[in-house]
């Protein structure tokens, strides 16, 4: 067994991944139950009436959709929430990739084999992707068996397509912060540049229906790329698929060429 | 025959300030090489640029005919490699830890690891975390020389290794210079050198200021002898043997306290005229041995 960096790092993370599995699977398990009570619910329409704009438009509430199963699941789980999750899961990883351990002065132990430092970030980058892939597979399944439960008619298609989506977000910040950790062989500054990408991109996607001058600022915010075509309801949406991917892509080579070309600091 | 390792004007800068500066080293293939400065020195710069985790800033290295920077894959496949601070990850179990750096050199190490953890006296199923920092280094030194490579480069070997591992670790470098390989070592601890180097380098502030082979440094080292007699005996007499740097009178007189470099049989036959009651050795540390030495001649190569 850890027979390469990759599986070395998968094998770090083989503890904590249950935690946010399990917790991942109670807020969905949570929201699926909660669904029938609310559909039932006939003063629930006109409550969302009442709700300033503002926090509908953020939290991707759209009051026409919303009391629909996809309407639901898409605004509660997956404007928010598990983005939020998901990319707080891929940042702490890439910013632990090359800067945690070179900062943990493990990195040359690690590099006193015969491994290239291209290998070594190419490795932990297929280790995390590995990683959320498997989170997002936990939601699949977790909606798959909700949608029969609870009967809520969701197509199998569109789960899978969000769940893909959002796992290529969260992917795509963890490589930016893999990227700032290889550049400057720091974990905070990794985590908190990527943290702060993340949010700010956030909150430019959530007010741009509300703040004209965000619309354009929006067209580059991952969040749209992934929400905007409603992947739950619509299905693959290969946009923003391609985008998210393309995006992830080119921040990976980014860290690789980075960590190559420094010194690896002790 | 190619050297093992050979460096040209090497000059590794941190941030601003130079780490060492245009080193010039050539270790020969075989032969055990010592790399003797105080701490700050350089001598851990210096190895990191070998192993290409810092890049020089201008010079070269190469070692086992590669260079350090361009065919660095190929250079670790033939070295071992002791950081000198040494950390490691705490989760796995020291027999983890090891089986999993073999594997990166795609080979399987367990029965060489199983020969060394007996040796070096540690239980490998321990967790690293757990570890006392001379298990730790244990740890590092099977690490560095359990695939056999052609070139080990340890970084403060002995640090933490109390007096018995020494030993067996010292027999360790003595089994790998009788196959012909190579050993490139730093330390601070200058009988350390004596007891294991065929030759040994200087660095000082960055700088190689000497090679030597360990039969001249011996001869240069600076050493003190204290001798008490039965009765009082006149400094002077010491004043005229070749490499004596002082002698004073100690012990109301009745002593002598002589600090010479070189041979040390003129100041020995001398002392002897006189009835000795008692005499104490003293092994001066790195700094008072040679640095002064060296530091009258900065540029000396």
């Amino acid at each position: 067994m850890l027979d390469s960096v990759f599986e070395k790092t998968v094998w770090d993370g083989r503890r904590s991944i249950w935690w946010w599995v399990g917790g991942i699977g109670t807020l969905a398990a949570f929201m699926v139950a909660y669904y029938p009570a609310l559909r039932d619910m006939s003063e629930f329409a006109d409550l969302l009436e009442s709700y300033p704009e503002a926090m509908l438009a953020l939290f991707g509430i759209d009051p026409a959709e919303f009391l629909t199963a996809a309407g639901f699941i898409h605004s509660e789980l997956y404007s928010a929430m598990l983005p939020v999750i998901f990319f707080i899961f891929t940042i702490m990883r890439g910013a632990a990739a090359t800067a945690g351990e070179e900062q943990d002065g493990t990195m040359d132990l690690v590099l006193s084999a015969p491994v290239s430092r291209s290998r070594v970030v190419v490795d932990k980058s297929l280790a995390m992707a590995v990683l959320t892939a498997g989170l997002g597979l936990s939601l699949v399944v977790i909606l798959l068996v909700g949608n029969v439960i609870v009967d809520m008619g969701l197509s199998v298609v569109g789960i899978v397509a969000i769940n893909l989506g959002l796992v290529l977000l969260a992917l795509l910040f963890g490589a930016f912060a893999m990227a700032v950790g290889a550049w400057t062989g720091r974990r905070v500054m990794a985590a908190g540049a990527a943290a702060g990408v993340a949010v700010a991109a956030f909150f430019v996607n959530g007010l741009a229906a509300l703040v004209p001058a965000l619309e354009v600022p929006q067209q580059a915010s991952p969040f749209h790329w992934l929400l905007d075509p409603k992947p739950l309801i619509t299905g693959f949406d290969w946009a923003g698929i391609g985008l998210l991917a393309a995006t992830s892509a080119v921040f990976f080579a980014v860290a690789v060429w980075a960590f190559g070309r420094r010194d690896i600091s002790t | 025959m190619t050297a093992a390792i050979l460096t040209r004007a090497l000059t590794t800068y941190y941030g601003k300030t130079p780490g060492i500066i245009d080193i010039d080293l050539e270790v020969h293939a075989g032969e055990v090489f010592g790399f003797l400065g105080p701490n700050g020195a350089g001598k851990t710069t210096t190895i990191r640029t070998l192993m290409d985790l810092l890049r020089p800033s201008s010079g070269s290295a190469t070692i086992l005919g590669l260079d350090s920077s361009r065919d660095s894959v190929a250079v670790k496949r033939r070295t071992g490699y002791l950081p000198g601070d040494l950390a490691m990850w705490k989760q796995m179990t020291g027999r983890q830890l090891l089986l999993y750096l073999g594997n990166l050199r795609g080979l399987d190490v367990e029965a060489a690891v199983a020969k060394y953890a007996e040796r070096l006296d540690i239980d490998l199923d321990r967790r690293v975390g757990a570890y006392s920092s001379g298990n730790r280094q244990k740890i590092g030194i099977i690490q560095a020389f359990m695939h056999h490579p052609e070139l080990l480069i340890l970084d403060e070997p002995s640090a933490g290794l109390d007096p018995l591992m020494q030993q067996e670790f010292y027999r360790m470098v003595d089994e790998v210079k009788a196959q012909g390989r190579t050993i490139f070592l730093s330390s601070h601890i200058l009988p350390e050198v004596e007891r294991v180097a065929d030759r040994v380098g200087i660095v000082r502030r960055g700088r190689l200021v000497a090679v030597e082979t360990v039969e001249d440094l011996k001869a240069k080292a600076r050493r003190r002898i204290d001798f008490f007699f039965a009765e009082p005996v006149d400094v002077s007499e010491f004043y005229s043997i070749d490499g004596v740097e002082s002698a004073e009178s100690i012990d109301a007189g009745r002593g002598v306290s002589v600090t010479f470099s070189g041979a040390i049989d003129r100041v020995m036959k001398t002392a002897a005229r006189h009835e000795i009651i008692n005499v104490t050795s003293h092994e001066g540390d790195l700094e008072s041995a040679f640095l002064a030495f060296y530091a009258e001649a900065p540029d000396a190569r």
